[in-house]
């Protein structure tokens, strides 16, 4: 556990050394189909009218 | 809110987009490393995990636990302080070449295992303009999921890029009917965001 523990803070440590081109992931590198079908819309939703802001309590 | 003294004299926000490069194309929008101090996000880190006022929410597209920041203001400390806030504002007026209302929204969201955020674009008439989006996490790999895909219009499979979800990056954008985005379903680990919204003042709202 403690081994797991410092192996992800040095991970955490690391990663602010990672440019910005790492920060994107080539669009034919990775199973693009099931990402697709993660995030596609299935039914009838007005993605204009019905929208995450709804929920956020603006100040 | 009350404000530390100490806070308003830091001389390095714990939340900066200092050189960030904003891209047109499909939408505006800018993706930048070490957006957030290592020690403030190491500090959110185990507050996220432990003591966060984490509530569930679900809607037709999307899962995920959030909070607002308003409503923590005592841990949430220098990260919605004025001064952060101030700086804020304006590293993405200058970014994005517009002007803000001085309101800016602050929430957190966390996402685990099998929850997914489908395609939107977050545009809503007279609500936010720009987001900025701050990812913390203790190193997440590609097949954990938690992928930001931006796309060239509504259809899912019209994939323009592909954003890790590298800790303490960030991804600006401004909201408009064609900021088309989604997040890959989570398979393993914890993925948190902070979520900054700004509001343009009249007249300069992303077509």
């Amino acid at each position: 556990m403690e081994k797991e523990c410092a192996e992800q803070s040095e991970h955490v440590e690391r990663s602010g050394d990672i440019d910005s081109e790492s920060l994107t992931l080539s669009v034919k590198s990775i199973a693009l189909q099931r990402i697709v079908d993660e995030v596609e819309n299935h039914g009838d939703i007005n993605l204009e009218g019905y929208n995450r802001s709804y929920h956020r309590h603006n100040r | 809110m009350n404000v530390d003294v100490a806070s308003e004299t830091d001389t390095r926000p714990p939340v900066s987009i200092a050189g960030a490069v904003v891209s047109t194309e499909p939408f505006p929008h800018a993706a930048l490393a070490g957006c957030i101090d290592t020690a403030e996000a190491l500090r959110l880190l185990a507050w996220f995990d432990s003591g966060a006022p984490w509530h569930l929410v679900e809607t037709d597209f999307y899962e995920q636990f959030e909070f607002c920041l308003w409503d923590t203001a005592a841990e949430a400390g220098n990260l919605i302080s004025p001064a952060t806030l101030r700086n804020l504002r304006a590293e993405m007026a200058s970014a994005f070449g517009v002007q803000f209302e001085e309101r800016v929204n602050v929430v957190a969201h966390k996402l685990t295992p099998g929850q997914r955020i489908a395609i939107h674009n977050d545009y809503l008439v007279g609500e936010e303009t720009h987001r900025l989006i701050v990812q913390l996490n203790r190193g997440l790999h590609d097949d954990d999921g938690g992928l930001l895909l931006t796309f060239n219009s509504d259809n899912a499979r019209d994939v323009r890029e592909i954003f890790r979800p590298v800790h303490r990056s960030g991804f600006a954008f401004a909201i408009s009917p064609r900021s088309f985005h989604a997040i890959s379903k989570m398979h393993r680990s914890v993925r948190y965001t902070l979520i900054f919204s700004f509001y343009c003042v009249d007249g300069c709202r992303a077509k």
